[in-house]
């Protein structure tokens, strides 16, 4: 079984051609990180994946432990296990995050046939995970990212994804806007959750990020396709060189 | 939705009690000092409510939350006088309208030549779920005193897609998911007890 295998993958907004052939495989356990100059393309990738019908898939298909991921709706793929961290996550006014996370822990259960978890089971879960990633009581009060800082938005969006436990996780920039502090403990919760059977996708444009979360493998994003690919030194040569070689 | 009437709730002491609409008089008149408060769930009849703030210090909370479905045609009219002086009046509408259902509001404002230190607010918002519903609000503020303070505002649009995204990549599915950006669209008006009638509503929609 190949776990995450896109191939050619073109794609868009409206008449705009964003990924121009991309190609990337990703195996169980893996850890990709993903580099690349602004507008390069990196977050219409992981759009793409997560199924956000703003973009336009034109070429190419993406397969998911060898389901065919694009005829999937977007809660269908969340739910077969695809997490997508934004950039910038989107504030929801009037909807509780007790309710949000609630909600969407049970489609999770639902959708694999599991039973939905008791009281205390849910609150051991919330609590274990809340607790490691520094997401206090009153952050789980308010309505869904309602009045957060970019920092804590970050750490919201790395706690669900710690509280759902998906298969694939795609933090794009979960490093930008953390102070030093808050990035360790946000990389210490990506790292507990690494697996044998959990895969990641980091986009980021510094290496500090891939220091703490030693990826596998290095992939540079430019123009819409991936144009070199190699080990963690990779990080280290574009951040001191730039990217101008690859363009 | 065939199963669910026009509710009408009164408040009392700051609590709602429903109340049949046809014991409503033709036009409430609210005296000195007192409030009138009232919410109305509209689903299907049109509704017309006239209030009069007849003594000075009266004040009036008119709410309504309105569904519009299928090729539903519905009004809703508000008609608020202030005929006293430092008399304070809101209004607060809010739609959800799918399918190719219109939908409209007039919501008046009218402020007699006597009745100076007057406030009145109209709000308006509605969420549109199809390209073919339709809405249409019509303001008119009346004012024939000059130290009074009046507004209005209106905002019509589609339910917005980046927050619908966001709870679909989270697992949710598309309609628990419209029926939980409805519920938060309504809170502010409608009290827990009757966002029941946003899921039923729902049910037979997309
Ligand atoms: N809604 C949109 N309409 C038009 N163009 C868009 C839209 N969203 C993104 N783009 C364009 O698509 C290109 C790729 O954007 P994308 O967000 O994928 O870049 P990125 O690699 O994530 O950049 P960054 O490092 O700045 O986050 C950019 O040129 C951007 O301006
Ligand atoms: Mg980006």
């Amino acid at each position: 079984m190949t776990f995450l295998d896109i191939r050619n993958l073109y794609a868009g907004i409206g008449e705009k051609e964003i990924l121009k052939g991309l190609s990337l495989k990703i195996n169980a356990g893996e850890v990709h990180a993903v580099m690349g100059p602004n507008g390069a393309g990196k977050s219409t990738l992981s759009n793409v994946i997560a199924g956000n019908p703003t973009y336009r898939v034109t070429r190419g298909d993406i397969t998911f432990k060898d389901k065919d991921l694009l005829a999937m709706t977007p809660d269908e793929r969340a739910n077969e296990g695809v997490f997508l961290a934004f950039q910038h996550p989107t504030e929801l006014p009037g909807v509780s995050t007790a309710l949000f996370l609630k909600t969407a822990l049970n489609a999770k259960r639902k959708y694999s046939g599991e039973k939905e978890l008791d009281a205390v089971q849910y609150m051991k879960r919330l609590k274990l995970r809340s607790l490691a990633l520094k997401v206090t009581d009153e952050m789980l009060k308010r309505p869904v990212n309602v009045g957060f800082s970019g920092g804590e938005k970050k750490k919201m969006e790395t706690f669900q994804m710690a509280f759902l436990e998906p298969d694939f996780c795609i933090l794009d920039e979960m490093d930008s806007g953390l102070d030093v502090d808050s990035l360790k403990v946000v990389a210490d919760g990506i790292n507990v959750l690494r697996s044998s059977t959990r895969s990641f996708l980091l986009i980021t444009h510094h290496h500090l990020l891939l220091d703490y979360i030693q990826p596998d493998f290095v992939h540079i994003l430019v123009n819409g396709r991936i144009v070199k690919s190699g080990d963690r030194s990779l990080a280290l040569q574009v951040e001191e060189k730039g990217y101008e070689e690859y363009k | 939705m065939k199963n669910i009437n026009n509710i009408c709730l009164l408040e009392k002491n700051g609590v709602y009690e429903s109340v049949d609409f046809t014991a409503l008089p033709s036009v409430v008149e609210v005296r000195e000092n007192e409030h009138f408060g009232c919410l109305f769930i509209q689903t299907n009849e049109p509704i017309s409510l006239k209030v009069v703030l007849k003594g000075a210090g009266a004040s009036c909370d008119l709410k309504c939350v309105y569904f519009g479905a299928e090729n539903e045609q519905k009004s809703l009219v508000f008609d608020v006088t202030h005929a006293a002086g430092k008399t304070k009046s809101t209004q607060t509408v809010k739609g959800i309208v799918a399918d190719k259902a219109k939908c409209a509001f007039y919501g008046t404002i009218h402020i007699l030549p006597d009745a100076q230190k007057c406030e009145g607010t109209q709000n308006h918002r509605a969420v549109l779920l199809s390209d073919t519903a339709q809405v249409q609000a019509t303001p008119e503020l009346e004012i024939f005193a000059d130290d009074v303070v009046c507004s209005h505002g209106s905002a019509i649009g589609p339910i917005d897609k980046n927050q619908l995204f966001y709870l679909l990549s989270r697992g949710i599915d598309e309609k628990t998911a419209y029926q939980m950006l409805l519920s938060a669209f309504l809170q502010d008006v409608l009290p827990d007890d009757y966002h029941f009638i946003v899921r039923e509503w729902l049910h037979d929609r997309l």
